[in-house]
């Protein structure tokens, strides 16, 4: 995940042409009627507004290097939700750019729902944001044994999947019988109506 | 009940680590209050009246006594003394100081307890039925689903920020014993004809300013779907969920506004989920994982399951005294285990809160838990304690030491087991106080002979509109409303929550304007007298409600009017309350229009031209 904070610069969208050097950032709208005439190997980039369902762009979304979603209130969650369909979903690739109301307690939920980039608002420290990337580093241990994670960061590790790795926990605790105490077999063994679920084990 | 793994416990402890360095942050000025409530509030932690409010999860009301000790202690070191239960089986706390907020958050961690999504606008903490695993009407024990439920929702990365807050709760009995109706999604469990579990969904229940009973999107979901179901309701409600105005933002707007084109677009939001997602059937709840949740809710070890309820004739044989054959009658519960029980402790006394317990009624309880419960304790719906597992031959004997601590009220069920919210006394919401309408209604009606009498009803009070007190659902419903700085009472009757006394969930009829204070004992005395006069036999108050109407209650409340009486009285109607704190802050001005901002698109295949459905209706 990267930071850029505002003194960096933010790219603002700006009238499209092509040559102009760096990158354009094109709305759908405008997209439509650039489309067929901008260059395949010139750099362009996507800006959503937080209404736009995602599920309906036709839109070729590998023309685009980069996607803008955007916070224009940090509680406005709904950028969330894009950032997880056009990963998960349509399979986009490039850079997922955070920006608007953006600050660094967002830092988690953004990297874990595919964003790669935070454009943070003014005032915001890079150091922090790096702080609460690692909250949640080292919870599961014999996972940071393994040699893919070897000197690396302990590999953080939640409950549900994510952007990031779609396996919920339970999916990556060691497989093996559940641990099951006497009083849960006899509970089992009852077999009141509705305990399929226990029988079936 | 649930034993915590290592994971859940560095987890939590991460989490209050991470609160540490928010409150450091914001104490250090460099986090402003606007950045901090959010976060806080994802914590339990709200500004109220006189200080922060902790509100501590209780994961579907389970407590071991270890962890009722504990929270006595904090109670002690770091409040003045006392908790409050609430209806969703939480606790909270009234008085701790901010800058002590990160030290509780790590008392609390050290018993596997937490405040993770107790407030803000999230996925709340999930509640189920008091009796779950134990109750003899039991389909199936809902709680390793609703702890599958919890452990999925906790820190989920794209719903951490919905238009509102979300609460979900889950019944596996006959008799639904949750509210189910009454919630943003309502689970009840069912077995199909081939003994399959799955849950009728339904969404969009809540309580507030526009009460609405839950629609049913879907009637039999195999269990083994429920997370990705939960995910395309929550997706749905993220992307299309209002978010211009905080009184049209819970997911019942949504519902209401787009009828069945909502549960479609949440049907094919699964389908999308498990067809298309990379990785999109990984939330398939596998067998595995549900018996290793289950494990961890087997009976505690040294209850005796096969016990004969012989043993429990015997044990009832001093039921000629008539304070314990009252109590055996109204606090004491069938069990799925023949010889076992299931005994309220009642929280509901002249002189205390409704729900409020001090810290040495917490360390009775827990005490009494260890003699009779092996450890276990749950908080019910009803705001009291309920031991799970109490063998049938120590009634008695648990029976002499309940009188001994204090909670031998054989009030449950009956008129003053009311359920009531902190109210204008702690609550920064509230437009009027509760606890004193509560104990006025306590005092009056102390008689057990007419408690009994009058039988099983609800009658619940709440101090504003955001219905925590759940008076839409009571028998009896008084919700506190303002008018110029004074304090009214609004009075519905006919109310349920669900449950099998009240029959389908319904919200109360109101029954003319507001009352003033001092009024309110006297209208609930005037309508349990006319009920008293009119019922037919064996015919409860709410069977008698929904039975005569409003109109009747109205006419015999507006005969005991004093102060609201005058022809000018104030015509006092329920007003939305004024933004002051955490729960309004989001507040926009309220919108004219009734329509959402967005309507549901139709989703076309990536590739295929269509045009975009974007925003619609102004």
């Amino acid at each position: 995940m990267r930071f850029i904070t505002s003194e960096d610069g933010i790219p603002a969208a700006t009238e499209p042409a092509p040559g102009a050097g760096g990158r354009c950032l094109f709305t759908p709208e405008q997209w439509q009627t650039a489309a067929t005439a901008w260059p395949l190997h010139e750099p362009a980039g996507l800006v959503l507004a937080n209404d736009v369902d995602v599920r309906t762009l036709a839109i070729d979304l590998s023309r685009f290097v980069s996607i803008d979603l955007q916070f224009p209130k940090w509680t406005d969650g709904r950028a969330y939700s894009q950032a997880r369909l056009l990963r998960t979903r349509l399979g986009y690739r490039g850079e997922l750019r955070a920006t608007g109301d953006v600050l660094v307690d967002m830092a988690l939920p953004l990297a874990r729902t595919g964003f790669d980039t935070a454009l943070l608002r003014s005032g915001q420290s890079l150091q922090d944001a790096q702080r609460a990337l690692r909250f949640f580093e080292g919870l599961l241990p014999e996972f940071d044994d393994a040699p893919a994670w070897r000197g690396l960061h302990p590999q953080p590790v939640y409950y549900q999947g994510d952007v990031l790795d779609p396996h919920p926990l339970f999916l990556k605790i060691p497989s093996g019988p559940p641990r099951r105490n006497e009083h849960h077999k006899q509970d089992a063994s009852r077999g009141r109506a509705g305990m399929t679920l226990d029988v079936a084990a | 009940m649930y034993q915590y793994t290592d994971f859940d416990r560095r987890f939590i402890r991460a989490r209050a680590a991470q609160y540490r360095d928010q409150l450091e942050r914001h104490l250090a000025g460099s986090l402003d209050d606007d950045a901090f409530k959010p976060l806080r509030l994802q914590n339990g932690w709200y500004i109220q009246r006189h200080a922060p409010m902790l509100r501590v999860a209780i994961p579907y009301g389970a407590l071991a006594s270890r962890q009722l000790r504990a929270l006595a202690d904090i109670a002690e070191e770091y409040d003045r003394g006392y908790g409050h239960f609430t209806t969703r089986q939480n606790l909270q706390y009234n008085w701790i100081a901010l800058s002590d907020s990160a030290d509780v958050m790590d008392r609390l961690a050290a018993v596997d307890m937490h405040g993770i999504q107790t407030s803000g606008n999230c996925v709340r903490n999930i509640s189920s039925d008091v009796f779950a695993g134990i109750a003899p009407d039991e389909i199936v024990d809902p709680r390793p689903f609703c702890e599958i439920l919890r452990q999925w929702s906790t820190l989920h990365p794209e719903f951490a920020y919905l238009p509102r807050k979300f609460k979900i709760a889950v019944s596996g009995a006959r008799e639904d014993r949750v509210a189910a109706g009454w919630y943003d999604i309502g689970l009840q469990a069912l077995s199909d004809d081939d003994g399959q579990i799955g849950f009728r969904v339904q969404v969009g229940g809540g309580m507030g300013r526009t009460p609405m009973i839950g629609a049913v999107i879907r009637d039999f979901l195999p269990w083994q779907q429920l997370l990705v179901y939960v995910e395309a309701i929550l997706r749905v409600y993220n992307s299309y969920g209002r978010r211009d105005n905080i009184w049209k933002a819970r997911i019942k707007m949504l519902v209401k506004a787009e009828g069945a084109r909502f549960t479609e677009a949440v049907e094919r939001e699964f389908a999308d989920i498990l067809q298309r997602d990379l990785g999109g059937d990984a939330h398939l709840i596998t067998l595995h994982e549900f018996n290793r949740v289950a494990s961890q809710f087997a009976p505690p070890r040294g209850v005796r399951l096969d016990a004969s309820d012989a043993t429990a004739a015997r044990s009832t044989a001093p039921a000629h005294e008539l304070a314990h054959a009252r109590w055996l009658q109204r606090n004491v519960h069938p069990h799925r285990f023949a010889g076992l029980r299931a005994v309220t402790l009642s929280l509901k006394r002249a002189g205390q809160a409704p729900g409020d317990v001090t810290a040495p009624q917490m360390r009775a309880a827990a005490d009494l838990a260890d003699r009779y419960s092996h450890g276990e304790l749950r908080v019910s719906h009803e705001q009291n304690l309920v031991l799970p597992w109490v063998s049938a031959a120590a009634l008695h004997a648990l029976w002499l030491d309940v009188r001994e601590a204090g909670f031998a009220t054989p009030n449950i069920g009956l008129l003053t087991d009311m359920i009531a919210c902190p109210g204008g006394d702690f609550c920064s919401l509230a437009n009027a106080r509760s606890i004193p309408i509560a104990a006025a209604i306590t005092e009056r009606h102390t008689d057990l002979d007419e408690l009994f009498d009058i039988g099983d009803i609800d009658l619940n009070i709440s101090g504003c509109i955001n219905s925590c007190g759940h008076h839409h659902s009571g028998h009896i419903g008084i919700l506190g409303v303002d008018k110029d700085g004074a304090e009214w009472y609004q009075i519905t009757v006919g109310g349920a929550d669900g449950s099998a006394v009240g029959g389908a969930a319904l919200p109360g009829k109101i029954i003319g304007p507001s009352f003033a204070a001092e009024e309110v004992p006297d209208v609930v005395e005037a309508l349990i007298t006319l009920y008293l006069q009119q019922r037919q036999p064996g015919e409860l108050f709410v069977a008698f409600a929904r039975r005569v109407g409003a109109q009747p209650f109205k006419t015999a409340a507006d005969a005991v009017r004093r102060a609201t009486a005058a022809p000018e009285r104030p015509q006092v109607t329920a007003t939305q309350p004024t933004a002051t704190a955490d729960e309004n802050a989001a507040g926009a001005q309220p919108a004219l229009r009734e329509h959402p901002q967005v309507r549901l698109a139709d989703p076309s295949p990536v590739a295929v031209k269509a045009s975009r459905d974007g925003p619609a209706l102004s």
